[in-house]
């Protein structure tokens, strides 16, 4: 081994930079993996794994999580397989797998089981896509019913055949009495 | 119902011009008929619809399909449906009608259904106090509910 | 909680570190990996030295802070310019069309009419030349539609009310410390 360890550090990160925009921030559009919920909602939650250590003090909130409550969770949803795996010594984890392949992680050292209960709801009931800035906290499968507006769509077909400029084409209109209209007014009275 | 909610609210394109000659009588009660018979017919084509519906103190307008991101962790869970009935306003390809401030929500229907909760991207807190050695950086998050609309259905009319 | 975030994402080449090797001192190198979160894809100083990474730092926070609290004034703004734009187009003013919405109770806010006149054209121009038919017969001056596009409105200003009592918004909430105390209680109030 040589004095100092060689990381190799580029390629995580060059794979991850071709996700990238801009430098600090991402931002992206309302989006459900799947069509899911248009003809019927399914859990896009496939799997979840409880890693923890039979005697560390550290995963003492997930062996009571899976002693009291996980059950009950597993019974509320038959789709989603639940693996409770022991491991010695090893950090506390809740890992879970969605329909379209991204996985999270969870790091539950030290959690009480409530803290661990939120973080099991929340991995329930999400759709696996990764949080990002929303673009606009609305998305439309069709935008637009009546066709969406472009410069002519109110623009009079009498522009088609006219020579430009025209002048009844090109009159400023006004509720207000011009000065010219005030004084021709004046003149024909 | 929706017919006295919405009486001399709705308009008709304009078959003959305007500006006639000859003074004409208009029977107004003939020509709503008229237009609510249109109007029924070309909902009962199910044609795709769209609605302005109030939800989570805004105003949204809606069609088949939508999705949308309200604010909070509502009480609600994962997979229920819902009927959204404060609707303002419907239309369709040759239609609109605006309730007054609502529609009856017996003649307007949108369901939606819950597919995601879920968190919202952390948003920066920033204060800067110069030559004051304070420097408070809190990254703020919230939780969101996303509602899928299943359909939007106008009846009755 | 984030889902697959990129942690650590930072830029490696014409940085100020060796990419193959372990830099001493952990703790500076972790305070510096976080700020290279930031500053790593900045231009010259502002990603090779910390200095002028520190300065672009707090800039880039007090950007999104300011981006943060502005949004959603923003939004009703560019909504408000969306609409007034949109009537402009059909010669109508948006006090008018405004004050004669509030009157017959039709309660849609900017943001949606705003989506009503670019995506749905036709229910915008309907509602417009309704409003302009009763402004007419309220006794303002309006500039009658082109007559190739006009809608045959059957409408009577019958049908104004008053306008409803609008909704008080209170951005900050109930003040927490009082400036002015609350005023003592009497006996009898009890």
């Amino acid at each position: 081994m040589p004095a100092l360890p060689r990381v190799d550090r580029l390629k995580p990160i060059y794979t991850a930079a071709k996700a990238l925009n801009f430098g600090w921030r991402f931002s992206d559009f309302l989006k459900i993996p799947n069509y899911n919920g248009i003809s019927r909602y399914t859990n896009q939650l496939h799997r979840v794994t409880f890693r923890f250590c039979k005697q560390s003090e550290d995963s003492v909130g997930v062996r009571n999580f899976i002693e009291e409550r996980l059950v009950e969770i597993g019974k509320q949803n038959p789709s989603v397989v639940i693996y409770a795996q022991p491991v010695r010594n090893t950090t506390p984890t809740i890992r879970a797998e969605y329909g379209n392949g991204r996985q999270l992680q969870i790091n539950a050292k030290n959690l009480s089981m409530d803290d661990i209960t939120k973080d099991v709801h929340l991995l329930f009931s999400r759709s696996g896509n990764p949080v990002t800035k929303l673009e606009s906290r609305q998305s439309a499968l069709v935008p637009s019913i009546q066709g969406q507006w472009t410069p002519i769509t109110w623009l009079s077909t009498a522009m088609n055949t006219e020579n430009l400029p025209n002048k009844n084409l090109s009159t400023f209109k006004s509720c207000k009495t011009s000065a010219t209209e005030y004084l021709q007014q004046k003149n024909a009275e | 119902m929706l017919r006295s909610m919405t009486r001399g609210i709705f308009s008709k394109i304009a078959k003959n011009r305007r500006f006639s000659t000859e003074p004409q009588i208009i029977e107004t009660e003939k020509v709503q008929q008229e237009v609510l018979e249109a109007i029924s017919k070309e909902v009962s084509s199910s044609s795709r619809l769209f609605a302005i519906v109030y939800v989570n103190g805004r105003q949204w307008k809606v069609s088949d399909g939508d999705l949308i991101s309200l604010e909070g962790n509502l009480p609600l869970n994962v997979g229920d449906e819902i009927k959204l009935e404060k609707v303002l306003m419907v239309g369709g390809t040759n239609f609109s009608i605006f309730g007054r401030p609502f529609l009856d929500s017996n003649s307007v229907e949108v369901d939606a259904v819950v597919v995601e909760k879920n968190t919202t991207n952390p948003e920066l807190k920033y204060v800067h106090l110069n030559h004051n050695q304070t420097k408070i950086v809190n990254w703020k998050s919230d939780e969101a509910t996303v509602l899928r609309i299943k359909s939007v259905i106008a009846k009755n009319i | 909680m984030r889902l697959s975030s990129i942690l650590s994402l930072r830029r490696i080449v014409n940085s100020g570190f060796h990419p193959f090797q372990v830099i001493p001192k952990p703790d500076m190198w972790r305070k510096r990996e976080q700020l290279q979160q930031f500053t790593a894809w900045q231009y010259a100083s502002e990603r090779t030295t910390v200095k002028g990474a520190y300065r672009k730092q707090d800039k880039l926070f007090h950007y999104l802070n300011m981006q943060r609290e502005d949004e959603k004034l923003t939004e009703k703004y560019h909504a408000e310019q969306r609409v007034s734009t949109a009537l402009a187009e059909h010669d109508m003013e948006y006090s008018k069309f405004k004050s004669i919405l509030s009157k017959s109770h039709i309660l849609l806010d900017n943001i949606v009419l705003a989506q009503l006149a670019i995506y749905e054209p036709r229910s915008f121009k309907s509602l417009v030349s309704f409003a302009k038919e009763l402004a007419r017969q309220e006794g303002m001056s309006v500039i009658p539609d082109d007559a190739e596009f006009s809608y045959d409105v059957h409408v009577d200003n019958s049908i104004l009310r008053d306008p409803l009592p609008r909704a008080v918004e209170y951005p900050r909430g109930a003040a927490e410390n009082h400036t002015n105390k609350p005023r003592k209680l009497r006996p009898d109030e009890f």
